[in-house]
């Protein structure tokens, strides 16, 4: 008897695990997915790491939460866009978890003082993409 | 009988494959049936493995698909395959899709001196390698084979090598933004050298009115002085990433003057 | 014992079907490639090929390039003909094609001269990404009396050809009160955000001049006063896009009721070769 139910989980398993996926339902999905819901995209916060220093250190919460201020509250209010692909915020964020709070928001200032229109013509053709904006990733320095 | 009808069914395929067909493989990629290309390596890795051909094969659709740490972990491992190391596209695509992917053991493909003899456009790619490491030996006139285009991105390469980041933060302090013409930023001087001097002249009109102790003097100053010091600090840094940006533009301009489509023809 | 382990060998080898099916796509590749001059047997190896697909329920690009690499002109049988025509337009219009899946469909309603009810609802599906004087040219051909269904289909050609307001009257608030636009439109808080940071970059400038610090007022007034303006407007217009958005959203949702419904009544279906 055991073996006959081991058998009948086996066939279950088997129709369960093949999915069919109808035309007619395939249908209905990829009209209903041309106009998907609108959902706002928010930026995910800075959190200090597991260091103890940046734990206890009160300057680290004052930064995340004037990013946070100003991501979720200021730059809705505020035309223009950025030269890079990377907003200059976006690049504070990820130079501060990198580098440090100090190092990290000397570079991202210093990008924001270089955001201009026609400042993608300072640097070559495969670090432009096709919206003519600049890929600028933290750049990992050698040990030369 | 029935039962041995029965295994014979179940156990042997339709068909069997016991050769290689190259000409087979041609019709797959040029038909960009990538799925049954897949499928019919392994078929063969199967049916006969380790056979040269096969292995032959299986480095071309690493390389041909882009995926240079597979390439690495099956060349490295097929090292009593003679076929591979006769087979001079292959290795010269292999060399450029390195270039191109910059896997972190990069130098244990280019340190392979037996390589670098099998033709000469292998030979170039391996010497430019090495003069990009060591690029303070790159002199024009020993090096007659490299094309006027390449010369132009050494000379820029060798150019930016030997700048240093303290002269960036030094003429940065003086005039801000001159740090970024010195690194090559042309078009960056102008608006940091204007953002500096509006922030500046906003802190000095506020300190000379109404003096050091008020709170819009304070905030002026506070302002202007982080923007001066990441400016300082910015040059500083980019010169250092200018080095690197040089390099691999140098390596890009280089795997693309090389790259011949010539793995399945 | 021997039973339970015929039955089991069975069982794996239709669970691991996937598998042999690839490896059944090689060996009608393989077909393909040893005889390239018999047009006729490349046909049946290439619906073979195709039949690997539909079974596997893998619908993606692969198999519109299969499709496409057969001339539906050479087709001599005409029931393959109009079996691939209408596979075609049905694989295609799943794949982003809806321009295709129209054509080849309304070919194979024109050669098979099947005219039914079925195969009208399915042409005014596809043509509802067309243009107006098509779409309507095929509903009307429904005939349905009930006017109720006759918008619910005409909702299908609506979601994709919906007119843009512009929602002028808008704007116009937000030009004259900033913030004004964006909260008649229910978003408050934003409203009242871009009210305060500008009425505080027009304060700020005028308690500049007031202390004599003229150079400082010009200059922030520059830097802030535009900037927080023109994004003002620039939020409007977002939220009405927004707006325009949830509003095609909620009619798809509807409409996706309807279709389910509909296709149930008249379902399609992939036939093989």
């Amino acid at each position: 008897m055991k073996i006959y139910f081991i058998l009948i989980l086996y066939f279950f398993g088997f129709f369960c695990y093949s999915q069919s996926q109808n035309v007619n339902d395939l249908i209905t999905k990829k009209i209903s997915a041309n106009h998907p819901p609108v959902h706002k995209h928010y930026r995910s916060v800075m959190q200090p790491k597991k260091n103890t220093l940046q734990h206890i250190n009160p300057f680290n919460y004052i930064s995340i939460g004037l990013m946070f201020t100003y991501q979720r509250v200021i730059t809705q209010q505020l035309n223009g866009s950025c030269a890079y692909e990377n907003s200059c915020s976006q690049f504070t964020k990820k130079a501060i978890n990198y580098y440090g709070l100090v190092k990290g928001s000397l570079i991202g200032l210093n990008q924001l003082q270089t955001c201009y229109p026609t400042s993608y013509l300072d640097y070559p053709d495969h670090k432009i993409n096709h919206n003519l904006k600049i890929k600028n990733p933290i750049p990992v320095l050698n040990e030369d | 009988m029935k039962i041995k009808k029965i295994i014979i069914l179940l156990i042997f395929p339709a068909f069997s494959f016991a050769q290689v067909n190259t000409e087979f493989i041609h019709h797959l990629v040029s038909k960009k049936l990538h799925q049954e290309h897949y499928i019919y390596l392994n078929k063969l890795n199967q049916t006969i493995p380790l056979n040269d051909t096969v292995q032959l094969e299986w480095l071309k659709w690493a390389i041909f698909y882009k995926d240079y740490n597979q390439f690495e972990s099956l060349y490295f491992s097929y090292q009593n395959n003679s076929l591979i190391k006769k087979d001079s596209c292959l290795l010269l695509n292999a060399s450029i899709l390195a270039l191109k992917q910059k896997p972190l053991q990069i130098n244990k493909w280019f340190a392979q001196t037996e390589i670098s003899n099998n033709s000469t456009k292998i030979n170039q790619l391996f010497t430019l390698y090495n003069l990009s490491e060591n690029i303070q030996n790159y002199k024009p006139s020993e090096h007659h084979f490299i094309s006027e285009n390449l010369h132009y991105y050494f000379n820029e390469y060798q150019k930016y090598y030997t700048k240093k980041p303290m002269v960036a933060a030094m003429l940065s302090t003086v005039i801000p933004g001159s740090g970024k013409l010195y690194n090559g930023r042309k078009k960056g001087f102008f608006p940091s050298f204007l953002m500096n001097t509006i922030l500046g002249t906003f802190a000095y009109e506020a300190i000379d009115k109404n003096g050091i102790n008020n709170a819009y003097s304070i905030f002026s100053l506070g302002i202007f002085s982080v923007f001066y010091f990441s400016n300082i600090y910015g040059s500083y840094h980019e010169t250092k990433v200018i080095k690197q940006e040089k390099k691999e533009e140098l390596l890009y301009n280089v795997s693309n003057h090389y790259y011949t489509p010539c793995l399945y023809k | 014992m021997y039973r339970i382990i015929i039955i089991l060998l069975v069982c794996t080898n239709s669970i691991f079907a996937q598998n042999k099916d690839l490896k059944d796509l090689l060996f009608w590749e393989y077909k393909i490639f040893e005889n390239p001059e018999h047009k006729d047997s490349v046909l049946l190896y290439q619906f073979n090929k195709i039949n690997i697909y539909i079974a596997n329920q893998n619908y993606n690009q692969d198999l519109i390039n299969e499709f496409k690499g057969i001339n539906w002109m050479e087709i001599k049988d005409s029931v393959t003909k109009f079996k691939y025509l209408k596979n075609l337009a049905i694989i295609s219009f799943l794949n982003n094609e809806s321009d295709y899946a129209y054509y080849y469909f309304n070919q194979y309603i024109n050669l098979s001269k099947d005219t039914s009810l079925l195969n009208q609802i399915h042409l005014t599906i596809f043509s509802s990404q067309q243009d107006s004087s098509i779409f309507y040219q095929n509903l009307n051909k429904l005939n349905f009396k009930d006017s109720l269904i006759w918008k619910k289909f005409e909702n299908l050609y609506l979601i994709y050809h919906q007119k843009y307001d512009y929602k002028k009257k808008y704007l116009i608030a937000s030009y004259i009160l900033p913030g004004l636009g964006t909260a008649l439109l229910g978003d408050i808080f934003n409203g009242l955000g871009s009210l305060t940071f500008n009425t505080l970059s027009i304060y700020s400038t005028y308690l500049l001049s007031v202390q004599h610090l003229y150079i400082g007022a010009v200059g922030w007034g520059i830097l802030l006063i535009p900037r927080f303006y023109g994004g003002n407007i620039e939020l409007t217009q977002k939220t009405i896009n927004d707006n325009f958005k949830k509003r095609l959203h909620k009619m798809s949702l509807e409409n996706k009721k309807f279709i389910d419904e509909l296709l149930i009544e008249f379902p399609i279906e992939l036939n093989l070769f």
